[in-house]
């Protein structure tokens, strides 16, 4: 299935966009669920999701097991992992349930990495083309 | 999807999600317009099942995530 390319306006003077590969998902855990907008990030190892879904699916995220992750600028911030249950509306036939760290960040809302949603689809990147392909694991 | 000159147009959330930068949002399933939004996930928590949740990136940084 084809998905478009998001534009996001950004504060740099030199590059006043950003166009980013971003998919509504759903997040469910048991019986709670929310939509959200996840950003599709090849770099990331794991999939994270902003501690603030915590209570809303109903969970002390603390109560996982922590792990550590170190971006960029070489700092480490700890996360807690949780499995989480993971469709992509009008794509996925089942629910995929697949490792999460939850993060306390302001900056991060939910993104899909490499171990847990690149293990479960296949994702072609056509950027030139404003675009993306997700498929589901045959 | 909308193509200019052959090439697929991006989804333009620039209007849709201005003035609302590093906040929690809730938007509308056409994605034409805010439903809601709040400093925190909590305060949105009557609108959650109404449209897509979104936390709006203040995009004067980039993120990589690592694990250690």
């Amino acid at each position: 299935m084809i998905f478009p390319y998001s534009k996001i306006k950004t504060k740099d003077k030199n590059y006043p966009y950003s166009i980013l590969p971003l998919i509504n998902v759903k997040v469910s855990l048991q019986s709670k669920s929310a939509i959200t907008r996840a950003l599709i990030d090849s770099g990331a190892d794991i999939n994270l999701i902003n501690a603030q879904f915590g209570k809303l699916l109903g969970i002390d995220y603390k109560t996982g097991p922590k792990t550590s992750l170190k971006g960029i600028v070489n700092q480490s911030i700890d996360v807690y992992m949780h499995n989480i249950d993971l469709e992509i509306p009008r794509l996925t036939t089942y629910k995929t349930t697949m490792p999460f760290g939850f993060i306390d960040s302001s900056t991060v809302g939910i993104l899909l990495g490499q171990q847990g949603f690149f293990d479960h689809f296949k994702i072609t990147f056509e950027k030139f083309n404003n675009s993306f392909y997700i498929e589901e694991k045959e | 999807m909308n193509t200019k000159n052959g090439i697929s147009e991006p989804v333009d959330l620039t209007k849709v999600l201005e003035g609302y930068e590093g906040k929690w949002v809730v938007i509308s399933e056409d994605e034409k317009s805010v439903i809601k939004s709040a400093d925190n996930l909590e305060e949105l928590a009557e609108y959650t099942d109404k449209g897509i949740i979104m936390l709006v990136p203040e995009t004067d940084y980039l993120f990589i995530g690592k694990l250690l």
